[in-house]
Parts: structure tokens; sequence; C-alpha cells
């Protein structure tokens, strides 16, 4: 079955076609939102609704880009959707702590460790996601698209809906915030 | 200093070559459940528009509409003109009115 094919059967409503493309692309999905929230459980329901929400809305898809692309679109979204939620309440506890209501919640801070980074560099991979949560959200998507994905600048591009140039610049910029953070990180842990 | 630049430009490295994470088991099953489950859910099909800022916009839009309409100058000669015509019709109605004799 083609991708064309595909759309087709998914815009029928197919349940086939949509196991199809869950099987198809949950590896690719789910390592982009792995990338972002980096939180395995997190990233697992993120990923899910990724795809019921490209099976609600497929009818929308008018097949002008491929079907990874459009999916790779849904994922960054609802994966920064998550992040920002995330933001909210922790800022609502802080709220809450210095109001004085409402029981108290420890925030713990875990070091995120990606399965598919060598064990040699685990440690300076860690730190490295640490400090990519800092990024402004452009350059964090087009760092994590081409650096942890592995993607060229031209899908990342696509991906974007930008020029080439941007996301060389953005990746420029990336760069230059991450050494930043990395040198105070290190300046302060040495 | 030198050593702390190659630090970092080791750190900002380390994740070339990355392996992709494997999917955690049986996601394909919780995916499916959780596509059954929003498709069983009733669509809210009375109130289209459920962003909070859509909501209130719109309630508010309503709220300047009625109070302009009420406030209008026409309306308010539309109003005495039809309590006049609903008194002549309640006068008339009863024999009331001054035409009617004896």
């Amino acid at each position: 079955m083609n991708e064309t094919q595909l759309i087709q059967q998914l815009q029928q409503g197919d349940r086939q076609a949509f196991t199809t493309m869950v099987q198809a692309y949950q590896h690719m999905v789910y390592n982009t939102v792995l990338g972002i929230v980096q939180q395995v459980q997190e990233a697992e329901d993120v990923a899910q609704e990724v795809f019921v929400q490209a099976y609600l809305s497929v009818q929308n898809f008018r097949g002008d880009s491929k079907m990874s692309t459009w999916l790779y679109r849904i994922a960054i979204t609802k994966a920064l959707d998550c992040e920002r939620k995330k933001k909210a309440k922790k800022r609502f506890n802080l709220v809450k702590n210095v109001l004085g209501i409402g029981e108290k919640e420890e925030e713990q801070v875990v070091d995120f460790h990606h399965p598919g980074v060598q064990l040699d560099n685990k440690e300076q991979a860690a730190i490295l996601f640490k400090a990519m949560k800092q990024l402004p959200e452009n350059q964090r998507i087009a760092f994590t698209l081409i650096k942890v994905e592995g993607l060229n600048y031209d899908e990342t591009s696509a991906i974007m809906q930008t020029t080439v140039k941007a996301v060389e610049a953005l990746m420029h910029r990336a760069k230059e915030n991450l050494r930043k953070s990395l040198r105070n990180y290190y300046s302060n842990h040495s | 200093m030198e050593d702390l630049n190659q630090r970092i430009e080791d750190t900002l490295n380390s994740i070339d070559g990355l392996q992709k994470a494997e999917v955690p088991a049986f996601f394909y099953t919780r995916v499916h459940a959780r596509l059954e489950r929003k498709l069983a859910m009733p669509q809210n099909t009375w109130m289209p528009v459920r962003k909070p800022v859509w909501v209130i916009g719109i309630l508010t839009v309503l709220l300047v509409a009625n109070v302009f309409l009420i406030a209008s100058p026409s309306n308010k000669v539309s109003i005495e003109a039809a309590e006049t015509s609903n008194l002549q019709g309640f006068a008339s109605s009863y024999g009331l009115t001054t035409s009617s004799g004896y």
C-alpha cells in the first residue's frame, strides 16, 4: 500500500489503515516526542495522543506534504503543549507555595538518560538534554530534529515550514545558547 | 580554559550517532484503546467553541451588542410606540375609547 492509498483509506475511517500507520511511524513519533518531553512515560502518552489526533484530523490532510512531515508537526505541537502545561503547573504550584495554599509539592528534578546514548557519553548527554530544555522553542525543535532525530536541513525546514537558511540560523543560535548554558553549568559544577 | 571549551564541545557532540529508543511494549494496543475511548465519547455538538478565550470573547460581544441595542434611541421610540398601541388596543377591547357612545 503506498502513501496516497493509506491516506485515502484513513479518510474513509479504515481501522486497518490506522494499524498500518501506527506500525509504520510509531518509532519516528515516539522518538521525536521523547527528545522534547524527556520523560519515558509522558512520551508514550503524548505519542499515543499524536496518533489519535492524526486519525481524527486526517480529513483535513490535503496531501501537500509527506505523511511523515505531517505526523512530525502533530508530534512537535503535542510535545510542546505537554511542556507548556508542565511549566504552567510548576508556576501554579510556586504561587500556591508562596501563598501557603494547599499541600506543598516537592518538585523532583530527574536527569533524563536517553536509552539510545552510548554508555561513555551518558553523563554528558544528560547535561546536554537538560540544557536543551532552556532553549527557545524554535531553536529547540530545530536542534532536536537534526541532532536527536538525525534529519537533514531540508527535511527540518519542511517540517518547520521555513527555509533552509532559517533552520541554519536557528541551529547556529541553538548551539551558541547551549555553549553558554554548558559554560555556566561547568563553571558551577567544577 | 581550553579544557572547558573542549568539555563543552564534547558535551555538544555527545548525542551524535544517537540510537533510536524502542517504543514501549503494547504501544499499538494502548493507542487503539485510546482511539476507541475517544470515538465512544459523545461529541459536544451544542458548543462547537471550547477554548475559554473564544467563549469569553463571544459572550463579551453578545453583552456589548445587547447593551448597545437597549440603549439605542430608535429602540426607545419603538418601545414607546409599542406601549401606546398596546394601551389603545386594551382600551378598545374593553370599550374604553372616547369614541364609544352610549
